[in-house]
């Protein structure tokens, strides 16, 4: 019974009925989403049809060849069912779905991230279900180990080593001039040290991996989380409205994401906005940057404790032991499902063959990032961003811009195909 | 025995300005002072970060950081305390800053409670919390707000 007990998070019903609601919130946002594909789908169809039935007649008329009249009448079949599916029929309209499916981008990431904005800060959330939600964001984490089976080792090759050799360009770039810059402004160790890491690697998870190393005071961590999640909320409601004004393709646009999204959630729901090409290229690139979260630790290790010489016992820290604490150790889990999506194991199917186990975990992988983005809209509290300020606020803007702008120009030197998951297909 | 003043601390400077008027007003009244400090556990919610690694070593460093802060307060309260000849008490309450001290007030333990505030105008009156304002709607003992005439 012990041990039963043992395997229990303590005080787990807590968590419960926030974990709930999430769940509850994000199967309404994939069914709203579905519901609105629906309805853009048969608007497209409504309008469609007509010409195509028109054609149709013609190419018979005109005795055209078989195939091509097979052809068009497959694609009559697929909008006709589009249409049956809202039960409509020719010269309905529903434009409101065109506007906010293919327009206004609303798909189920919105929803959910904008629903849960609304509902914490304008309606409020009940003491209660605050626990749950806060668990609610990391089940995004599995959702990434099973987004392995998307990869055969070909991708983590060649995306995944452009995206290496980026994301050390812009990682240790972006630490190394905000650190000694921040030293040349006089500004404190601590601050300077998380406002490195945090808008180098990985956001809010740099900066409590950081902290304790650099010893920073709770309001330059309140400074620098306000500033991280400010300016991540930013570039996700903006960043894929700007790649597709600019037309930036579904891989680059992952790439972009990957280099200057400065916050790991905020990153996922940006690319899995965009389309699933772009959340493949992102959470590649993006595995390949947490890798460097121990190293850039130790290296604000080595810059304001080591290198100055400031509190001796500090400088005791096994490195080694540093760099295993802070590893990821998920990510080991993300590379096994790479090596066996790579294997080919016919009893393991593919992510796309519907009834096989990897089409399964792709499934329940859809449903850890629905309830991870709830969780994020939910937690996305206009009072934690307004802590943003002070020089962290400065030196989060600079950053932002900066890593925005030569991110951009890199994934467009690089081009599209470079950058591509091809998952072995 | 008079009920106390009772003062709200949290180190910054806006509130040293406060802890020195509170200090003179309790003096002149004769009455005592009591000095609130609230530890603010809000850092802790971001354990759960997505890739959030070290994370016993962060809550063990906020929870540091958070009782040296308490206690250098305390420390500087009770120093102040002394030098003005003032019969005095430091608590310590957890939680939300607002709700800890709606909770402190509403034992009815004292007779006026005294908070520093930030002066606060255009942008800064959007980004700040305004602590001070949202204890004054929601109280029914007196309170004296002391703000602050630096940024």
């Amino acid at each position: 019974m012990k041990k039963l007990k043992s395997l229990f998070v303590p005080g787990w019903p807590r968590y419960l009925p926030g974990l709930l609601f999430c769940m509850l919130f994000a199967y309404a946002g994939m069914n709203l989403d579905v519901l609105m594909a629906n309805y853009h789908k048969a608007n497209v169809a409504s309008e469609k049809l007509p010409a195509m039935q028109q054609k149709l007649a013609d190419l018979n008329a005109a005795a055209a060849p078989e195939k091509e009249i097979q052809d068009l009448q497959k694609a009559i079949g697929k909008q006709s069912k589009a249409l049956a599916k809202v039960d409509g029929k020719v010269g309905d309209r529903w434009p409101w779905a065109t506007f906010l499916y293919e327009e206004a981008q609303l798909k189920y990431v919105a929803i959910l991230l904008l629903g849960g904005i609304l509902i914490r800060n304008f309606i409020g959330v009940p003491k209660a279900l605050l626990p749950g939600i806060g668990i609610a964001r990391p089940i995004i984490k599995p959702g990434i180990i099973i987004l392995g089976v998307h990869y055969v080792w070909f991708d983590v090759v060649k995306v995944g080593g452009i995206g290496l050799a980026l994301t050390a360009v812009f990682i240790f770039g972006t630490a190394i001039v905000v650190m000694v810059l921040c030293k040349r402004a006089n500004i404190s160790d601590g601050l300077g040290g998380i406002m490195g890491a945090g808008t180098g690697v990985c956001g809010v998870s740099a900066i409590i991996a950081t902290s304790p190393v650099v010893r920073s005071t709770p309001i330059e961590m309140a400074y620098a989380i306000g500033t991280i999640l400010f300016f991540g909320t930013l570039m996700l409601f903006t960043m894929p409205y700007i790649g597709h004004g600019l037309g930036v393709s579904q891989a680059q646009f992952g790439a972009w994401g990957a280099l200057a999204i400065l916050n790991t959630a905020q990153l996922v729901a940006a690319a899995e906005w965009y389309g699933s090409e772009a959340l493949d290229t992102a959470v590649l690139i993006n595995v390949a940057r947490i890798m460097f979260l121990p190293f850039v630790v130790l290296f604000a290790l080595w810059f304001y404790i080591i290198r100055t010489g400031m509190h001796p016992g500090s400088a005791q820290i096994s490195k080694w032991k540093l760099i295993r604490d802070k590893f990821p150790v998920f990510i080991l889990g993300f590379f096994l499902l790479v090596l066996l999506n790579s294997l080919e194991i016919p009893a393991l199917g593919t992510s796309e063959l519907e009834g096989s186990p990897f089409w399964a975990l792709n499934t329940l992988q859809k449903w850890c990032f629905a309830i991870g983005f709830a969780g994020i809209g939910l937690s996305i509290s206009f009072g934690d961003m307004k802590q943003a300020g002070g020089m962290a606020f400065l030196i989060g803007t600079l950053v932002s811009v900066a890593k925005m702008a030569l991110g951009l120009g890199a994934v467009w030197l690089i081009g599209t195909e470079l950058l591509r998951v091809t998952g072995g297909g | 025995m008079p009920q106390p003043l009772l003062i709200c601390l949290d180190g910054e400077p806006h509130t040293l300005e406060a802890m020195a008027w509170a200090a003179r007003l309790a003096g002149a009244l004769a009455v005592p002072l009591t000095g609130l400090h609230i530890k603010d556990p809000y850092l802790k919610q971001f354990q759960n970060d997505i890739y959030a690694q070290g994370r016993r070593e962060y809550l063990a460093h906020v929870e540091d950081c958070l009782v040296d802060q308490a206690q250098r307060i305390g420390a500087e309260f009770t120093a102040l305390c002394v030098q003005h000849g003032i019969a005095h008490d430091y608590r310590v309450r957890e939680g939300e800053p607002l709700q800890e001290i709606l909770a402190e007030c509403s034992t009815g333990a004292c007779q006026l409670l005294i908070v520093g505030g930030k002066p606060l105008a255009g942008f800064r009156r959007f980004r700040s919390r305004d602590l001070p304002a949202r204890l004054e709607k929601r109280l029914s003992t007196p309170i004296m707000i002391v703000r602050s005439r630096r940024a």
